[in-house]
């Protein structure tokens, strides 16, 4: 069951990276946080209240309805639709998320180690490589907030393939981070568009030498 | 339950004053609340130093670096405050605006604090995270084009970093939890790393590198900090390369100081030589095509964090300590000066003909002393943590590097040297004439704090008693 939500949150990874479409990209992100929600339960079997209460808090809660919502909400608010000039052609996004996915795979399987499962690396170190890939090839600012996000995803899934667990203060932080970093993003995206007239981030460039 | 003793109260009692801070719009209040909470950080301070290494609501332990990095938070903090307050006063800020700026400077200085004191490496980062939200309140202030880039561009990547920073940790949890190693604070990793698998180390310490050193204003991921450096107010761009680069080197030095057990140290003295030399490849770079006053310091925080980062790897522990004490008080000196000086001819270009040696005798003595500091020449103490790091540099495995290092410095000096000879001497009629209405007494007045930092690079670097270095080595120690 694990391994089938785990394959899902990989072909999510492979949508987001090909579609150009900023709502269908928030939809996929959202289902990420649910997809999450079950990966940790269905993992974390002796876990303790405050600890379920973090996961639902930050899963479903957060990923799957918190974040999407401010996301709809400033791409609603700046009347975007869909990532114009693509500096990737979807097909070349697909080979190289593939390529991510395959490699990450590779990695896992060479660094073999009991303590990690090979599905859990791959799919967490996947979602890293493509958070970042689509903080460089794409040029909305809210889609960067996106691959962010994805980025952060994947962080997730590699916390949950970790016994360890952290201080309470960490867990809260990370919680807390989370909201704080996309409401100022948020907010950023916004103050960027009325200040600059601009989505992109190649235009904000009044910091030069 | 947590047991409320000195370290929860200090944190609990700052975020009440951030709270009143808030809340208040009377001026005369506001600046009582700034003292008091230098006074707490003072405090905080003292009682740390008496209480040294023991452990504090489990997380927290102050050990000689933290009591000495705290003492200097404290100074450039209070002096960031007075900064602070000439600033938003200048600028005719609302008392809403001034009261939410200081609110975030007590908070931001709070959770530098915290970083100083954590003995758990995800509380480092937690800390460090929070300072990322504070400082984007600070970097926003103005609410121009340039501060909204700023900190769009410094909330953006830091939050990268930070979250690239605890994928990292997660690595060395699971290096730390395939030999039963479940704790994750740093005595315990110092005892058994070297149980650990050397490949899962080295990925994270990748991957804890690369996160903060966005803190610590070095390569790889510098881009932002030279930004928000610009984009931000003065007083807050003299707080992001003094204090804020301390709570980076903290976490670098720590995580570097638990793997220095373990048989990766020659590879992680490798990749630090890397990043130190390519941050001073970059900053000369810059330097020499940079236009714009502030931008310039930006890069000369670069250089010197690169070569902090060289003295880690060369082995000379306590010239690095030392030298990111010293550059600290010689850059927020810079930086305060540079307040001064944009207040006089509302202008950050290198070209400004302000003939400063004569239209402001004093601050333009500060830029001078500064200039020595920054390019490390005697009497200056950064004149002896350079010469420190380059004994060790020339006498290990790294000694091929230092001619390129050496150059490199050479022409930084000349760069420096020559645009600051610029500032201080061109003189044009039209441009000459400084736009303040204040007098010169209180102009003068206001250079204290810089020639107090001054005289401190000076102090420690050359006059030290001998119980200072003893402390500052104990702090250097792995």
């Amino acid at each position: 069951m694990i391994s089938v939500m785990i394959l899902l949150f990989v072909i999510t990874l492979v949508y987001i990276a090909v579609s150009d479409r900023l709502v269908s990209m928030v939809r996929l992100l959202s289902l990420q946080g649910v997809l999450l929600f079950v990966v940790a339960i269905l993992e974390l079997h002796k876990v303790d209240a405050l600890n379920f209460g973090f996961i639902i808090a930050e899963t479903l809660l957060v990923k799957g309805v918190v974040l999407p919502y401010l996301l709809f909400r400033t791409i609603k608010k700046n009347k975007l639709e869909r990532e114009t000039n693509l500096t990737v052609s979807p097909i070349l996004s697909l080979i190289i998320v593939s390529g991510f996915v395959f490699g990450s795979f590779l990695m896992g399987f060479t660094l073999h180690d009991h303590h990690i499962k090979v599905g859990y690396f791959t799919a967490s170190v996947s979602a890293l490589l493509t958070g970042l890939f689509i903080v460089v090839a794409r040029q909305k600012i809210v889609t960067h907030v996106m691959g962010y996000l994805v980025l952060e995803n994947g962080i997730f899934l590699l916390s949950l393939a970790v016994g360890n667990e952290m201080p309470l203060a960490v867990n809260t932080a990370i919680l807390l981070d989370l909201l704080s970093s996309v409401l100022l993003l948020a907010f950023l995206v916004d103050a960027v568009g009325k200040t600059f007239k601009t989505t992109d981030v190649h235009e904000l460039n009044e910091l030069t030498d | 339950m947590m047991n409320l003793n000195i370290p929860i109260l200090v944190l609990l009692g700052s975020a009440a004053l951030a709270v009143s801070m808030y809340f208040t719009r009377s001026v005369l209040i506001q600046r009582v609340l700034a003292v008091l909470h230098i006074s707490t950080l003072a405090f905080f301070t003292v009682h740390e130093f008496g209480s040294l290494n023991q452990i504090e609501s489990v997380y927290l332990k102050a050990d000689a670096m933290a009591v000495l990095f705290l003492a200097v938070l404290t100074i450039i903090g209070a002096c960031a405050y007075f900064y602070s307050f000439i600033y938003t006063k200048q600028r005719g800020d609302a008392p809403q605006r001034a009261a939410s700026h200081h609110a975030a400077l007590i908070l931001f200085l709070t959770m530098l604090a915290g970083v100083y004191v954590s003995r758990h490496i995800g509380m480092v980062w937690a800390f460090l995270e929070a300072s990322t939200l504070t400082a984007a309140l600070l970097i926003y202030h103005n609410r121009t084009k340039h501060s909204i880039e700023a900190t769009w561009k410094y909330v953006f990547v830091c939050s990268i970093g930070i979250a690239i920073a605890f994928a990292g940790i997660l690595v060395l949890s699971i290096a730390g939890e395939s030999k039963e190693v479940h704790d994750l604070s740093f005595e315990i990793l110092t005892k058994n790393a070297h149980l650990m698998d050397p490949k899962w180390l080295k990925i994270s310490f990748l991957f804890m590198l690369t996160g903060f050193s966005v803190k610590m204003g070095v390569v790889p991921l510098f881009n932002v900090d030279i930004d928000a450096k610009d984009g931000g107010p003065s007083h807050v761009a003299a707080l992001l390369s003094s204090v804020l680069m301390i709570a980076g080197f903290v976490a670098i030095y720590r995580v570097y100081s638990v793997f220095s057990t373990t048989s990766i140290r020659h590879w992680m003295d490798t990749v630090l030589m890397i990043c130190g030399i390519l941050s001073i490849v970059f900053a000369t770079g810059y330097i020499l095509k940079t236009k714009n006053l502030k931008r310039l310091l930006a890069y000369s925080s670069l250089e010197h964090a690169g070569i902090v980062l060289i003295a880690i790897a060369t082995g000379a522990w306590y010239a690095a300590v030392l030298h990111v004490i010293l550059h600290a008080f010689a850059k927020s000196a810079m930086f305060f000066q540079y307040a001064h000086f944009f207040r006089l001819f509302k202008n950050k270009n290198l070209d400004t003909k302000s003939n400063y040696i004569q239209t402001h005798p004093w601050g333009a003595g500060v830029f001078v002393l500064g200039v020595i500091a920054l390019c490390a020449l005697p009497p200056m103490g950064t004149f002896m943590s350079e010469l420190y790091t380059f004994q060790y540099l020339l006498a290990g495995p790294f000694w091929w590097t230092a001619p390129v290092i050496f150059i490199l410095m050479a022409v930084l000096v000349w760069a420096i040297g020559s645009h600051f000879f610029g500032i201080l001497y061109n003189k044009n009629e039209a441009e000459a004439h400084p736009t303040s209405h204040l007098s010169n007494r209180v102009m003068n007045w206001e250079t204290l704090p810089q020639y107090i930092l001054l005289l401190a690079v000076l102090w420690l670097g050359f006059l030290a008693p001998h119980s200072v270095i003893d402390f500052i080595n104990n702090a250097a120690h792995l």
